[in-house]
């Protein structure tokens, strides 16, 4: 009975966590992007008080990774600030923070029609994602 | 609470409160303009007097003094929940920015805090855009 009382406190706050969605339709958060920081595209997250840190980081590269095979750039490289970005210092993960309850993430993004060192492909990350949406 | 504590205080105070006369440039005097898309307006401090530069969106290109040092402050309100509101003040300090060059500030969230960065619009940079190293402040 407490294992099943606990299951559906878990799944109904997983219900009220930020969904993958576009930030300018939702009042709850969600992904948004803008250019023109020097040849850098701002790529950003914001969740809810329901959404985990870790959550928007993965959504974050989701969504960088769409904006790639969108541009028809198949690899991007990812920085956590434009600091690491001049002086090439790359990242796997982008770069998060917590308002209050509210979790957050962005990564300014170089997309490239090649493979470069530390770059990231964003075919295969979207490929899992597919995996995982088929799963639901 | 001694005198020293209270006018701490109310320095502080005055500093958060977004208070300094408008700038703009005289007839015919350089600048360097300082893109101010992440930060919106701007309060700066030169020569011991606050000056407050008004920005959003469609201006946000504006016009700074070139050849004396500049201490930026950036206070935002970053994000509220039931019964708080989240502001967070970001400091930068430049030795001088130069005239006719284009700059960026950046406002940037970051793990308990946020910080303000200043860059050079810049070819020479990999990115376009070139960090300013910052000196130590002296606020005003």
């Amino acid at each position: 009975m407490k294992n099943c009382f606990a299951f559906i406190v878990v799944l109904g706050l997983s219900a009220c966590a930020t969904g993958y969605q576009n930030a300018a339709l939702s009042i709850s958060g969600g992904y948004t992007h803008s250019e023109g920081y020097g040849k850098l595209t701002k790529v950003e997250f914001f969740g809810n008080g329901f959404t985990s840190e870790e959550r928007v980081k993965e959504n974050t590269v989701r969504r960088i990774a769409e904006l790639a095979i969108t541009a028809k750039k198949p690899y991007f490289l990812m920085y956590q600030s434009i600091w690491q970005a001049h002086f090439g210092v790359t990242a796997k993960t982008p770069s998060s923070y917590v308002i209050g309850i509210k979790p957050g993430a962005y990564a300014y993004v170089l997309f490239l029609d090649e493979p470069a060192p530390g770059a990231l492909e964003a075919a295969p990350i979207l490929k899992k994602w597919e995996e995982i949406e088929a799963q639901k | 609470m001694n005198i020293r504590k209270l006018l701490c205080g109310l320095g502080l105070a005055a500093s958060l409160s977004g208070c300094g006369l408008p700038w703009a440039p005289e007839n015919g005097e350089p600048t360097a303009i300082i893109n101010l898309r992440s930060t919106g307006s701007v309060l700066f401090c030169m020569d011991d007097k606050r000056y407050l530069v008004v920005a959003g969106a469609g201006i946000e290109n504006r016009p700074f003094p070139v050849g004396r040092k500049l201490n930026f402050v950036v206070t935002k309100t970053v994000g509220s929940d039931y019964n708080y509101t989240y502001s967070c003040s970001g400091r930068f300090a430049a030795e001088k920015l130069e005239a006719g060059k284009k700059y960026y500030l950046a406002y940037e969230l970051v793990q308990q805090g946020c910080r303000l960065e200043l860059y050079e619009q810049t070819e020479d940079s990999p990115v376009g855009l070139r960090p300013i190293k910052s000196v130590p402040r002296s606020d005003c």
